[in-house]
């Protein structure tokens, strides 16, 4: 019972914590590097803890998203679940792999998202036109191990660890 | 993944779908509240320090200011009455004045392909969706969406926002549109014997009963002819300071403005603008209303 409401609590703090550097002001040169933090912290979680965490979770998070950002209701909520799904279909040879494979892994999933992404945005008439878009997965991939060391840690401050049952 | 198609395609027209948005919208916002609360924090630090003798400068350049617009609201009043005495002699729909609240934007980026704002006022403070937004400069956009606490801007420069505009210098009318991450607006279907130059101011028309006329919109920044089309590109400087956006001004036009609007638009003129706000397009009436002469 506790592990649970530990559990939920990492999962709404990580959220949080990745909802606030997703929406943080950055100046418009800038925004192009933000890393797909929610869709990363969701990523984590599937490999990380496959017991606890699916697909559905990260579709309700990525309902929250579209709220956060005003996007059409339930284009976040999709892509999560895709991208969620294809992470635990890959999450068995994922962990056998060297770390710079795994971001090569993660950088397919987040591109993937990005495609996903720029479909939908395709069919509302605002496509970015730049290449600078791609520039996303780019900052996701170099910042990924640092963002992995950096829940694990939080994930063991919660002692929900032991979910998972093979670390990253 | 089929609830997420239902969800994207279908969602709009189920009225339940919106409840549980904002709901879902309102367990978000602590997120919002977290990114804008350092800023807004700095900003008030920054006016608590602010030295004496800059206030006191500030203070009477502001005293100016307000004597000199004083004045200018007094001319303008003279030309109230008398238009209202115009009207009435006229026998037409009397028009009511646009009433006005204050937001504050709330520092929160949201999605950077869609040109939003977020502000800090909603369904309790009053807001409505499709209200018109200004700031000091021009025309800022129209409210989009509404929470119980915060509210959602279109842009004017969002490829899906819509107004119909009117040049200052030569009357003419046209629709201007939102130009993307470009911040600019373009004005469409403009035919090459129309009388727009470089530098014109662009107000809004009315058409459409959307915006009340005459807010500044834009100036005209380019004009290209294309040889390979019968239309004329035409690009719009927005007026307002899309950039350094803090306070607004949401403004509630009241019914008989509304009317007034419409029916006096002018003939022959069609207003399309964008569907989010299921307006319909609107033709102006060839025959003048029964309460006209």
């Amino acid at each position: 019972m506790i592990r649970t409401i530990r559990w939920w609590l990492f999962l709404g703090l990580g959220f949080y914590f990745c909802g606030i550097l997703t929406v943080l002001p950055l100046s418009d040169a800038y925004q192009w590097y933000r890393p797909q933090w929610l869709l990363m912290f969701f990523i984590f979680c599937q490999i990380s803890f496959p017991r606890s965490f699916n697909p559905v979770l990260a579709w309700a998070g990525g309902l929250l998203l579209d709220c956060l950002l005003g996007t059409r209701f339930g284009e976040n909520a999709l892509i999560f679940t895709v991208i969620c799904y294809i992470a635990a279909l890959v999450r068995p040879r994922f962990l056998l792999r060297p770390l710079w494979q795994q971001i090569g892994k993660i950088s397919l999933l987040i591109c993937l998202g990005q495609i996903f992404t720029l479909w939908f945005h395709a069919l509302d008439g605002h496509n970015p036109h730049t290449l600078l878009y791609w520039m996303g997965t780019v900052s996701s991939c170099l910042i990924w191990p640092l963002f992995v060391k950096f829940f694990q840690g939080i994930s063991r401050m919660f002692s929900v660890a032991a979910f998972s049952s093979r670390s990253i | 993944m089929l609830a997420s198609f239902i969800l994207i395609f279908a969602g709009e027209r189920w009225p339940g779908i919106s409840t549980v948005q904002h709901f879902l919208a309102r367990a978000v916002s602590p997120i919002q509240s977290t990114v804008d609360m350092p800023i807004s924090l700095i900003e008030q630090t920054e006016i608590f320090f602010k030295e004496r003798v800059s206030l006191l400068t500030e203070n009477a350049s502001l005293r100016q200011q307000h004597i000199y617009l004083q004045a200018q609201v007094q001319k303008l009043r003279a030309l109230e009455a008398e238009n209202h005495e115009l009207r009435e002699l006229l026998q037409s729909v009397g028009q009511e004045k646009e009433s006005f609240s204050e937001a504050r934007m709330i520092h929160a980026d949201i999605d950077p392909f869609r040109q939003q704002i977020l502000l800090n006022k909603g369904k309790d403070q009053g807001v409505e969706v499709g209200q018109p937004v200004i700031d000091a400069h021009g025309l800022v956009g129209v409210v989009l969406d509404r929470n119980k606490e915060t509210s959602r801007v279109l842009l004017l420069t969002d490829t899906g926002f819509a107004v119909p505009v009117q040049s200052v210098r030569s009357g003419e009318r046209a629709i201007a549109t939102g130009g993307g991450t470009g911040g600019e607006l373009r004005l469409n279907y403009v035919p090459r014997t129309s009388d727009f130059m470089e530098g014109d101011q662009l107000v809004t028309s009315g058409l459409g009963g959307r915006f009340p006329a005459g807010y500044p919109v834009g100036v005209i920044t380019s004009i290209q002819h294309d040889p390979s089309t019968r239309f004329t590109l035409i690009g719009v400087s927005p007026s307002a300071k899309l950039g350094q956006l803090r306070h607004i001004l949401l403004v509630k036009q009241h019914d008989n403005a509304l009317k007034q609007e419409i029916t006096t638009a002018a003939a022959g003129s069609t207003v399309a603008t964008d569907p989010k706000f299921n307006q319909k397009v609107e033709e102006a009436p060839s025959t003048p209303p029964a309460n006209e002469e």
